[in-house]
């Protein structure tokens, strides 16, 4: 991922480029005073298709702000995001639709990320039809469902009949349905029972071996991540400060903060 | 063996006719650490909040709960008033929502502390900065005038702890303390827990679904499924040879970075299907929807097993060492 | 806070100056030419132009705006065009009479609202008793003429204990004013009362069911410390920014209990000003009641304000 040959060069698929974010928080009520905080500074990263890539850092580390600029949630107040060799800022309106495609995300909290008036069946649908996808709907459906481990019949199920496992692995259908080019999961599975969160990782184990497609995981917790992808990228306080395959990084931590995540995952 | 703080006996939490905690047996010695272990709806939040007395509206707790002789279940609300800080107190989760957001932290503490009646040779002001400092709370006074929102996760919950520890509890209840803030900061908040427990001389009921938590910080350790202990017993033992089969599988499932670096690519096993609803509990053994080793047996409720120094409720528990 | 109470002052005087353009407007377009309003039938054209040159009306709309204003702030009402006295006299009779029949009410509205308010909140937080709620909801929906009436036919008429009308001054014999002031008081004290009693009735449930209330009696708080002390306190924000509404439904019922009770007060001067189509003076008195409103919710936003502390702190 950091690499420079030509090669992986090739196959890139979203960089980013020194981007550095700040909160403006204003302040209502007394007086109305924007504070600026600084939520991420120079950030660089280049995924290509294939990559695993795992993000971690204590809470407040600027790792959802990063995903947020990665999927185009967020725009930078500096620096440069690019999909597939184009600007997000100057793009045309078709390319767009195929980043909007290409980069999916899947939210912490899966409860709230259903529209709880719709058959799941229907929200699963609403991407293809938004996003302009061809084929046979249902068809992709269903092999989504299959894909993530659930069955078919899921889709008459409103959102208030699934668990939390369950209706996570729907979240992550509806961001497979599309066939991205990236998967961002933030904090998927911290919401989630033990024994269920061995599920979704599973799970996001198997998508890694998905060659045509690049799987970002975030998580403060170090052993889910490292479980689960083959790179990591550990943040700390607003900027990446080490980066490496998950051996290197946890044989030979670099920096201090990797050294207190790895500290702090405390063993049976 | 030291003197038994709290003895729980055939205990229950009900509404009506559902039952989120069902006939436990457990005891509490003095200055035990005991942890309890479960997924989420197993009853362990409700178990904790039964004994402050705090039940939420329209639950009751039946059965036998004595702490220091003196039987909880029973107890007027008045008596309750009396003991609640100064015998029983707890630590909640969510550290935002369980402080007042319209008082500052001092005065918040300070509560806490008046409300003891401790015949104390030191005054409030005296006794907050050695408290503060027990919390590793940096500039304490500062800290004091804030109001919680604008203190961090860590700080709050270790506010909390303060709280707790301010009427020199004998017990202390710490519901998921830990699950609101991240694995760093998590390390911190134990500490503190641990080491004012240990000052104030106190037992500690630890409750949270993360294994490794109870394995680092407590000596006895109990694994609730469907409002049942399924396995109870010293965590060593539990620990590293696990009788019951949900306890296996939770610990199976548990991923912690050592075995990540020994077997780096080892499938993480799982346990199938979910724990049923309260209000759906099959009968029989709870788990055997989810059990591979479950038969015909197992359609009737298992009864605690004795073996060793723990508790098993399996029909089929495999050898019988310890 | 200083800057905080600028803010508010100059968002005060925006609305100062929309309401009275409303106002200014609505009378000319709805009243017409008020020189003819006022003549009624008697107006000639002659007539007509007299008065107006008299009263000013002669002079370009925006001008005529401006001294309206400039008069408004420097106290100068104008003179009652029929009864020849100066509009300010009317009204050092007729304010005491309102203010006195707002503050009746407010404390009969208050001594019903906290403690129905409470009371029915500890049931309701405790999963229990609607009865409370169902009366609230009587008294918000039943109608002042008829409370009133209901009122001065027993007390007044039936047992003969009270007034049913009528006013005596301060300065006569106060205990005759306070007798006159017990039924109005209570006709227009139990609506507001109700509306009282469900606010509160809400923020108190709201508190109670937080966390932070299971936080201090986990610590040894009784229940009914935890309500005076984390419950009233903390629902009294809330129940602070509906203080304004409060307001609105009290000079609303203000003037339909003065007009049922025979009271002097400011709105029977506006009735009686509407009634001899004096619409300048109608105007003039609509607009105090206007800063009136506007004053109290100003000192709303300020009470909000030292109340919640955490405003405060930077
Ligand atoms: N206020 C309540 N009213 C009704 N049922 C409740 C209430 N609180 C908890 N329950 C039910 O009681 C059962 C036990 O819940 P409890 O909160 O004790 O579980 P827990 O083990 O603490 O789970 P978690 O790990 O999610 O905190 C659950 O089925 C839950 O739905
Ligand atoms: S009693 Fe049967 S079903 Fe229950 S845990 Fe033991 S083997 Fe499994
Ligand atoms: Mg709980």
């Amino acid at each position: 991922m950091s690499k420079q040959d030509s090669a992986t060069e090739s196959k890139a698929i979203l960089i980013v480029e020194n981007a550095s974010y700040e909160y403006r928080a204003v302040r209502k009520k007394l007086i109305s005073r924007a504070v600026r905080q600084s939520a991420l500074g120079n950030a660089s990263m280049t995924i290509s298709s294939g990559d695993a890539i795992g993000i971690v850092g204590s809470s407040g580390a600027g790792k959802t702000t990063f995903a947020r600029i990665l999927s185009g949630q967020l725009v930078p107040s500096s620096g440069v995001v690019s999909y597939l060799g184009t600007d997000l800022q100057q793009m045309s309106n078709e390319n767009e639709l195929g980043f909007r495609r290409g980069v999916q995300y899947v939210f912490q909290n899966p409860r709230a990320s259903f529209d709880p008036r719709l058959k799941l069946g229907d929200s699963l649908l609403e991407p293809l039809k938004s996003l302009k996808i061809l084929g046979n709907h249902q068809n992709i459906i269903d092999q989504t469902l299959i894909k993530v481990g659930l069955d078919i019949s899921m889709i008459d199920r409103f959102s208030h009949e699934l668990s939390g496992g369950q209706l996570q692995r729907m979240a992550i259908a509806r961001a497979l349905v599309v066939k991205p080019k990236v998967l961002i999961a933030d904090e998927p599975s911290s919401s989630l029972d033990v024994s269920v969160r061995a599920q979704i990782l599973n799970l996001f184990k198997d998508l890694t071996d998905d060659e045509d497609m690049a799987l970002i995981l975030i998580a403060h917790d170090l052993a889910a991540v490292a479980y689960t992808t083959k790179q990591i990228v550990v943040f700390s306080a607003g900027g990446i400060v080490e980066q490496g395959s998950v051996s290197e990084v946890l044989v030979a931590p670099k920096h201090k903060a990797t050294a207190d995540l790895i500290d702090a995952s405390i063993g049976i | 063996m030291s003197k038994d703080l709290l003895t729980v006996k055939n205990y229950s939490v009900s509404s009506g006719s559902i039952s989120a905690v069902r006939q436990v047996d457990f005891k509490v010695s003095e200055n035990e650490k005991l942890g309890i272990v479960g997924e989420s709806g197993a009853g362990k939040s409700m178990l904790g909040l039964s004994l402050m007395g705090l039940l939420p509206f329209g639950w009751e707790s039946t059965g036998s709960a004595e702490l220091a002789g003196r039987e909880l279940v029973s107890m007027s609300e008045k008596d309750l008033v009396g003991i609640r800080g100064r015998d029983i107190s707890m630590v909640f989760q969510d550290s935002l929502s369980a402080l007042n957001p319209m008082k500052k932290i001092g005065k918040q503490l300070e509560f806490a502390f008046k409300h003891a009646e401790v015949s104390r040779s030191e005054s409030f002001d005296e006794y907050i900065l050695t408290l503060m400092h027990s919390l590793k709370i940096d500039d304490p006074e500062l800290s004091l005038q804030k109001y919680p929102h604008q203190l961090s996760g860590g700080q709050r919950q270790r506010i909390l702890i303060g709280m707790a520890v301010a009427c020199n509890p004998r017990l202390i209840v710490a519901d998921e303390p830990t699950t609101s803030v991240d694995s760093v900061i998590q390390r911190d908040v134990l500490d503190v827990l641990i080491s004012n427990v240990s000052r104030l001389g106190a037992s500690l009921v630890l409750i949270t679904h993360d294994l490794a938590v109870v394995s680092n910080y407590c000596e006895k350790i109990i694994v609730m499924y469907a409002g049942k202990i399924v396995e109870s017993g010293p965590v060593v033992s539990v620990m590293g040879n696990p009788k019951h089969p949900y306890t296996k599988a939770l610990i199976g499932s548990h991923i912690s970075l050592k075995h990540i670096k020994s077997g780096m690519s080892k499938r993480l096993p799982v346990i199938p299907g979910m724990m049923p609803a309260i209000q759906a509990i099959p009968t029989g053994c709870a788990f055997k929807t989810r059990c591979g080793s479950a038969t015909a047996a197992c359609e009737v409720q298992p009864p605690n097993f004795l073996v060793g120094e723990r508790t098993v409720s399996c029909w089929h528990i495999e050898d019988q060492s310890e | 806070m200083s800057i905080f109470l600028f803010r508010r002052f100059l968002a005060f005087l925006v609305a100062f100056f929309l309401t009275s353009i409303l106002i200014f407007v609505l009378v000319r377009v709805i009243g017409g030419n008020p020189a003819t309003t006022l003549l009624g039938e008697y107006s000639t054209p002659e007539a007509v132009r007299e008065i107006e040159i008299q009263l000013g009306l002669d002079r370009p709309i925006v001008i005529q705006y401006f001294e309206w204003i400039i008069n408004l702030c420097s106290g100068d009402l104008g003179t009652s065009f029929r009864s020849g006295l100066e509009v300010n006299y009317l009204l050092a009779s007729a304010i005491p009479v309102s203010i006195s029949l707002s503050i009746g009410a407010l404390i009969v509205a208050v001594l019903i609202g906290f403690p129905l308010g409470i009371i029915s909140a500890v049931k309701s937080y405790r999963g229990s008793g609607t009865a409370l709620d169902f009366f609230s909801q009587i008294g918000v929906a039943m109608p002042i003429f008829w409370s009133g009436a209901l009122l001065s036919m027993f007390f007044g008429v039936r047992l003969g204990l009270l007034p049913t009308g009528g006013w005596v001054g301060w300065s006569e014999n106060y205990a005759q004013s306070l007798r006159h002031l017990v039924l109005p008081s209570i006709a227009l004290g139990i609506g507001i009362g109700s509306v009282i009693t469900r606010f509160v009735r809400t923020a108190v449930v709201e508190v109670m069911r937080q966390d932070y209330v299971r936080t201090g009696r986990a610590f040894g708080m009784s229940e009914y410390r935890a309500l005076f002390s984390i419950g009233l306190r903390n629902a009294s924000l809330p129940i602070v920014t509906v203080l304004g509404n409060i307001v609105s439904h009290l000079v609303g019922g203000t003037v339909i209990t003065e007009t049922l009770f025979s009271m002097p007060g400011l709105s029977r001067m506006i009735l009686d000003n509407v009634i001899s189509r004096d619409i300048l003076v109608v105007q003039n008195l609509v607009m105090i009641i206007v800063v009136y409103i506007l004053i109290v919710n100003f000192i709303v936003d300020i009470s909000y304000f030292s109340l919640d502390k955490r405003l405060r702190v930077k």
